[in-house]
């Protein structure tokens, strides 16, 4: 076992800890905060807002691999997602084949 | 349903497209983690106990970058701040009389994501002794899924041709743009996504560091007030 092993090891752990620290912290404040009151209201449309956020941002500005992609490929994509989700009567698994497969696809078409 | 069917049923929920599109991702994950000069020991265990594919990958790319410790980890921790508001909406729903605390913090442990979103989706509509089983049901099968799909994209990596790869990571953001469209539920919701959906791209291009958080903070305050407003 070399030293970076052990390196390595004690950074996943550290990592897994320290986001454990947020996820408990959640359920620590979760146990005391009032579902009714606007505090509750607020960090709901923060858990949405940042979620959406998040998404739209790989689709419109992506890093990695999907950065090869052009926009208007990736735009049909949700297209094709969103219309296959519907036809399929709210099947998740169709809407994402569909969709995911849009984009090679395309690739081939040229 | 009874609690064990809430298990199953969670189960159940996980395979119609959960686990498929997770799982793709983490044969991404597995198969960097590979390339990157990883062993096939810190991907698995990386995926068990950190349990968020953006903050894997933010440690695999920075080790390989030779990142120090202190920064990685700040980084890979501040990646993860978004459990906190996931956790604080989500257990409130989960909670039922006579369940023991540590059951929760268990179920903050094998939150994600994608699990946060389907019970967001799925669990007001459930009576609450079924709700913690439906979701840990769920939520430990995404997790088991995702171990398994890690150490075959590991294995499997340099074996996948491009277009299916970029299939795969394309997979991930439209199965959200699907479930948080689904079923929108109240007005307050409907204008969180869309004030998020706006600000978080307009953050990242001034501080990519700070889109996921602060895209959250000031789409969902904005949302907040505005739901407010009208309310009134």
């Amino acid at each position: 076992m070399t030293e970076d092993f052990w390196g390595l090891t004690a950074l996943v752990l550290g990592c897994a800890v320290g986001s454990y620290v947020w996820r408990g912290l959640g359920v620590w404040v979760a146990d005391r905060v009032d579902v009714e009151s606007d505090w509750f209201r607020w960090i709901t449309c923060v858990a949405f807002a940042m979620i959406a956020g998040l998404v739209c941002r790989v689709i419109l500005l992506p890093v990695g691999e999907l950065e090869q992609t052009s926009l208007v490929r990736r735009l049909a994509g949700v297209a094709v997602a969103l219309i296959a989700f519907r036809l399929a009567r709210k099947s998740l698994l169709v809407g994402v084949l569909a969709g995911a497969a849009t984009l090679p696809i395309l690739g081939f078409l040229g | 349903m009874t609690p064990r069917e809430a298990w199953y049923a969670g189960f159940r929920e996980a395979f119609g497209a959960p686990a498929w599109v997770l799982g793709v991702g983490f044969i991404g994950f597995g198969s960097l983690a590979q390339s990157q000069g990883l062993s096939m020991l810190h991907a698995a265990l990386s995926t068990v106990t950190i349990w968020a594919l953006p903050g894997q990958l933010i440690l695999v790319e920075m080790h390989t970058l030779g990142a120090p410790f202190a920064a990685i980890l700040l980084a890979v921790v501040f990646s993860s701040s978004r459990f906190l508001p996931m956790a604080v909406t989500l257990m409130p729903h989960l909670r039922a009389p006579g369940v023991p605390t540590w059951r929760y913090y268990f179920a903050g442990q094998v939150l994600a994501m994608t699990s946060w979103a389907v019970a967001m989706r799925h669990i007001p509509d459930q009576a609450r002794p079924v709700r913690l089983p439906f979701f840990l049901g769920f939520a430990i099968t995404i997790w088991a899924v995702s171990l398994l799909c890690t150490i075959a994209g590991y294995a499997l990596a340099g074996s996948l041709p491009g277009p299916l790869r970029l299939a795969f990571i394309f997979a991930n953001p439209l199965y959200f743009i699907l479930i948080l469209t689904a079923d929108l539920r109240g007005r307050m919701v409907v204008l969180a996504l869309v004030c998020g959906a706006v600000v978080g791209p307009l953050i990242h291009l001034a501080l990519p560091a700070w889109s996921v958080i602060g895209g959250g903070l000031a789409g969902g305050t904005a949302a907040f007030l505005l739901g407010r407003k009208h309310h009134d």
